[in-house]
């Protein structure tokens, strides 16, 4: 029984570290985002004010 | 790719859509950029004007691929533009007019042109063949040791400069048949003549395209370039596939120096001074990724002449040559980010 509630706390670990990954790997997609879009609107600033 | 996306539900069109645009965002907003330069200023893309844009991207082009080959096995090359100053005054200054005043060796017999342009590529080679060398053998970053070699060639330049009747001045001068070589023209749009070198920079991108997609070298850099593990358990050999695109990237950058010298016809210690990093921007804009293994010859022709064209769009918009630089940065950096996203995105 405790061998098994072991098991399962390992996995349960391993599924909010892999989440957590997850989400953590759209962060930087969404900064990113935020870079281009803020770094092509200083651009069209800078050529056509 | 009409079908795949009719077959899509409407969550993944938008999704595709978005991509689409995101991933093509700096392309779409230089096109657009350009149509928008070309209605305030109409003599933008006039004949005289679109021949001087061709003709600005053909001088750059072989440099671009070059370093193209290098950011490819996710390496870059600092070295490039130092290489094409130092080919640039030995080629000058080994054909100069046999009358000029100011010659730099005035007892030099004269040298054929051929003989030249071969020195050219030797020095290219050489230069690049220690790039590739000290990278692959030594398991050192490029960026390194190109740094180290673009401050090495950079003094043998200086030295070169003050060699025989120098003194350290600018080598001009050229003999008349070496202008006409890389200068003249036998073909015009309209009243501009299209000058030679686009088209030796023209038989150069077939040749490198030959190289990157048809020889089981080009296949073997997109392979060390993607996972240079995995290549090596398939049985390439990387260090050797890492030395020799470095030398083809020298040679490209012998190439550039031999064209460079003449097309410019005064060449000092200043010549080649930051082409690497134009060539490097218009290499990310055309895609060729940093991470590595993945670059198209089209893409680069593409970010050279994008490049080319809102450089001289940014001149006839009169804009600050200050300010010139701050845009120039900032389209390397929304490229490098789209570049990145790419990336992770696949991941």
């Amino acid at each position: 029984m405790n061998e098994n509630n072991n098991v399962n706390g390992d996995v349960t670990k391993k599924v909010k570290k892999n989440i957590l990954q997850n989400t953590a790997a759209h962060i930087p997609i969404k900064l990113l985002d935020t870079v281009i879009f803020l770094g092509i609107a200083a651009i069209a600033v800078l050529m056509f004010k | 790719m009409i079908q795949k996306f009719k077959a899509m539900d409407s969550r993944e069109k938008t999704n595709y859509v978005k991509e689409f645009f995101i991933n093509n965002s700096l392309y779409i907003f230089l096109i657009a950029a350009v149509g928008v330069i070309q209605i305030m200023s109409p003599q933008f893309l006039s004949g005289p004007s679109i021949v001087n844009i061709i003709s600005l991207s053909a001088a750059n082009l072989p440099i671009a691929l070059g370093i193209a080959g290098a950011i490819i096995l996710s390496g870059t090359d600092l070295s490039a533009g130092r290489i094409v100053g130092l080919v640039a005054c030995v080629s000058a200054s080994l054909l100069q007019a046999l009358g000029y005043p100011n010659r730099m060796f005035p007892n030099m017999p004269a040298i054929p042109i051929w003989a030249v342009f071969l020195i050219a590529i030797a020095i290219g080679a050489v230069v690049g063949f220690i790039n590739g060398f000290c990278t692959a053998r030594f398991n050192l970053h490029p960026f390194i040791v190109t740094l180290s070699t673009q401050l090495i060639v950079y003094g043998i330049l200086l030295i070169y400069l003050t060699m025989g009747n120098n003194n350290g001045q600018s080598i001009s001068g050229l003999d008349s048949s070496y202008s006409k070589f890389i200068n003249g023209s036998f073909i015009s749009l309209g009243q501009t003549p299209i000058p030679n070198y686009v088209w030796y920079s023209l038989v150069i991108t077939v040749i490198m395209w030959f190289i990157w997609n048809k020889t089981a070298f080009g296949k073997n850099m997109f392979a060390v370039g993607s996972n240079a593990d995995a290549a090596t358990v398939s049985g390439v050999n990387v260090k050797r596939v890492i030395t020799l695109v470095f030398t083809l990237a020298g040679i490209m950058y012998g190439i550039t120096g031999f064209i460079e010298a003449a097309r410019i016809g005064s060449n000092s210690a200043a010549t080649g001074l930051n082409y690497e990093l134009d060539a490097i921007a218009a290499s990310v804009i055309g895609g060729v990724s940093f991470v590595g293994g993945i670059g198209k010859i089209r893409g680069v022709i593409m970010g050279v002449v994008l490049l080319r064209l809102i450089f001289v769009g940014l001149t006839f918009l009169s804009i600050d040559a200050n300010m010139q630089y701050v845009i120039k940065g900032l389209i390397i950096l929304v490229a490098c980010a789209i570049d990145m996203r790419k990336y992770l995105v696949r991941k």
